[in-house]
């Protein structure tokens, strides 16, 4: 349903200053750059094929292991504490991946060398991964199969049988768009193997990062960031194809279903990846302590790095506060979201280099950079994640206030904005949490660590793990508020899911 | 007599096809059939949510067709009724009348007589989050009304209400009906609301109309 043409013409226009914002740093790497080169087929293709390897074997395990710990949490239902399991299961997702990074890092190194290489970077994608696929198949399974459930279970089916001929049949569609959306994050990943790839570990990613470092490969980078970003069309669009599964059981048949079909301690499962992380980041406390207490020189940047952190995670909030309120009033605009839906920014390095190569290296300037850069890198997927399922259900509301003849800054003030300001205000936090977390972005645009974050990476770099996780707890102290709002607001919404 | 042309929709698997309707232009016209007959389809096409080249719809001379769906001036319930849940009943109702920038005073009289008819006096300032299902239903027919429609499109707007609440919400409409008579085109598959409130029925079965009444 349209608009008039005059507020029509606006909208586009709008939007198409939107689509130029997110795509901007590859504009600004496109315009710097001089004439594009392929690297030799021996130096990239190899590459590739790795980053695919790397990405399928991720995949592959987080759904294997997805889809147990998401049958095992069925057994807990709808009780209330069910909201809270879920929270600890995805735990690892919602905390800045560096925290997963030296955690495992640390628990590892205490036992054995660290496996630098294809296995550190599918276990570390596993960790980061599994949980989110367990709750998101604890909620689709009874949803697809709950009624069906029901009746092969009064019917006396095995559930051995069921898993085999139900379970897996109908959902495969949705097995295969998580799949799909896991692979595309890790085929993009780029923290990850950057620090735990090690030399035979190379990624696209970090190719396109090692390209990026000399100004003599400039050119070599971009066709790799266009590739790159190419495969994930490709994917995405692959998902838009297929979209979700369409059936919808309605069921309450949660909890018997969980007891049916998986033994009792299944469950404990989707702990595991939120139980290393958080033994990983205790692994080296007491040495940390030592260890900070002869550093002074540490010690006196920890304030002011704290301060960096909060500096840039609050101005990425607020920053992902207005584009999604920008979004939320040119909403719905039928283009944009198609663009969105199919849309992932450009690669951390593209982005980073992007910024670099304008602009002084004042502080100020050096802070906004790694503000609108990160912004930039996490709109698209928070959009994806959480954004488009809010504004979407007051589809039937917009229509209802269109027809009535109101204004789109009208329906924008009194009927989107208060539905779903506290939502987005939510996913700001969570950004915010993430950009006080980030040190790969950040590392390309700062002459120097201005974070804290950016201390622990270089720690880490130093092999000094037992200090660096020690800075990394204000940094999860300062995230904690984030975390907790999170899980309140969940389910504090207007917001019909 | 508002006059309908050429409304067509291909679905592939499911054609509407409505070379010429007329509907009456006084009280309530019920358009029934079966579920998938095409209800819907028909009530969508003619708010203009979705696309119908060609279609014309005459009424009073003008053709609503070739207006945007706000300036057809339309007052729809939905069968979701799509109240806005973080407001109260009276701000929704007010809504309307802010959109279509009815004055103060004007709204404020309005609402007053569209409260004591729908009898919304003891749930005016509660949230329409919390609200039971009947009184949702009169909240959404007063802002209906309440942006002084041409017309009022109402699609199976009793379903979600039991049945004496049904009872009960029929008689309030024909309440409102007798003191603002615009004309109403009520969806619906249910024969009590044809038996109770239309005046003119017409029947519609694999997207073609089939009966007049």
């Amino acid at each position: 349903m349209g608009r008039g043409p005059a507020p029509a013409l606006i909208h586009h226009f709008l939007a198409g200053l939107f689509v130029l914002a997110l795509l901007s740093p590859l504009l600004l790497l496109l315009f710097f750059v001089g004439p594009w080169a392929w690297p030799q087929p021996s130096e990239w293709l190899e590459v590739l094929a790795f980053t695919f390897l790397q990405a399928l074997l991720s995949a592959l395990l987080s759904l294997t292991l997805g889809l147990l710990a998401g049958v095992g949490l069925l057994r807990w239902g709808s009780k209330p504490s069910s909201s809270w399991l879920d929270f600890f299961v995805l735990w690892p997702n919602l905390v800045p991946v560096l925290l997963v990074i030296l955690a495992s890092m640390n628990l590892v190194t205490a036992w054995m060398t660290f496996p630098f290489g294809l296995w550190a970077i599918v276990g570390l994608h596993t960790l980061l991964n599994m949980g989110l696929v367990a709750v998101a198949l604890s909620r689709l399974i009874p949803e697809r199969l709950g009624g069906l459930a029901e009746l092969a279970y009064v019917e006396g089916c095995s559930a051995l049988r069921f898993w085999w001929v139900s379970l897996w049949p109908l959902m495969r569609r949705d097995l295969a768009l998580l799949f799909v959306l896991v692979f595309s994050f890790c085929f993009s990943s780029f923290a990850i193997p950057l620090v735990v790839g090690g030399v035979a570990g190379t990624t696209i990613e970090v190719l396109i990062f090692q390209k990026l470092r000399s100004v003599r490969t400039w050119g070599e980078a971009l066709p790799l960031a266009l590739l790159q970003m190419g495969v994930i069309f490709a994917l995405a669009f692959l998902l838009l194809r297929s979209g979700p599964g369409s059936f919808k059981q309605t069921s309450s048949w949660t909890e018997p279903l969980g007891r049916w079909l998986s033994p009792p301690g299944l469950w404990l499962l989707g702990l595991v990846p939120t139980g290393i992380v958080l033994s990983g980041l205790l692994t080296g406390l007491p040495q940390g302590l030592q260890q900070w207490k002869a550093t002074p020189e540490i010690q006196s940047l920890l304030l002011p790095l704290m301060g960096g952190s909060l500096l840039v995670g609050g101005s990425v909030a607020l920053l992902v506060y207005l584009s999604l309120m920008a979004l939320a009033y040119l909403w719905p605009h039928a283009l944009l979201q198609k663009f969105l839906r199919g849309y992932s920014a450009p690669s951390t390095a593209v982005t980073g280099f992007g910024f670099l190569i304008w602009g002084s290296l004042s502080e100020v300037m050096v802070f906004s950079k790694m503000a609108l850069g990160l912004t930039l890198i996490y709109f698209p997927s928070l959009y994806r994640w959480m954004g488009e399922s809010t504004l979407n259900p007051l589809y039937g509301q917009w229509q209802v206030a269109h027809l009535m003849g109101a204004s789109s800054g009208l329906i924008f003030r009194r009927v989107v904005w208060p539905q779903v300001a506290p939502q987005f205000a939510l996913i700001s936090g969570l950004a915010a949490f993430w950009a006080i977390g980030d040190f790969a972005f950040s590392s390309i645009v700062a002459p120097r660590d201005l974070t804290l974050a950016m201390l622990v990476h270089s720690l880490m770099g130093a092999y000094r793990l037992e200090l660096a996780t020690l800075l990394v707890w204000p940094l999860l102290l300062m995230g904690l508020p984030f975390l907790l709002w999170y899980q309140l607001q969940k389910s504090h919404s207007y917001v019909r899911r | 007599m508002s006059v309908v042309k050429n409304l067509y929709r291909d679905f592939g698997d499911f054609k509407l096809d409505i070379p010429h309707w007329e509907i009456a232009d006084q009280g309530i016209t019920a358009l029934w059939g079966p579920s998938g007959a095409g209800k819907s389809t028909v009530f969508r096409l003619l708010l203009g949510l979705e696309p119908c080249p060609g279609l014309s719809w005459i009424f009073q001379g003008q053709d609503l067709a070739l207006l945007s769906p706000p300036e057809r001036r339309l007052g729809v319930v939905f069968q979701s009724l799509e109240l806005f849940p973080h407001m109260s009943a009276r701000e929704n109702i007010l809504f309307a009348a802010r959109a279509r920038k009815v004055a103060t005073h004007r709204a404020q009289e309005h609402l007053k007589e569209l409260t004591e008819l729908l009898q919304l006096e003891s749930f005016l300032d509660r949230r329409a989050q919390l609200l039971s299902g009947g009184e949702k239903q009169r909240v959404a027919l007063a802002r209906a009304l309440m942006g002084e429609p041409r017309i009022l499109l109402l699609d199976e707007p009793f379903s979600s209400l039991d049945q004496d609440l049904k009872q009960e919400a029929r008689k309030l409409l024909l309440q409102v009906l007798d003191r603002h008579p615009i004309p109403t085109l009520l969806i619906s598959h249910d024969p009590e609301d044809l038996h109770q409130l239309a005046d003119h029925q017409v029947e519609i079965r694999r997207g073609r109309l089939l009966t007049y009444s």
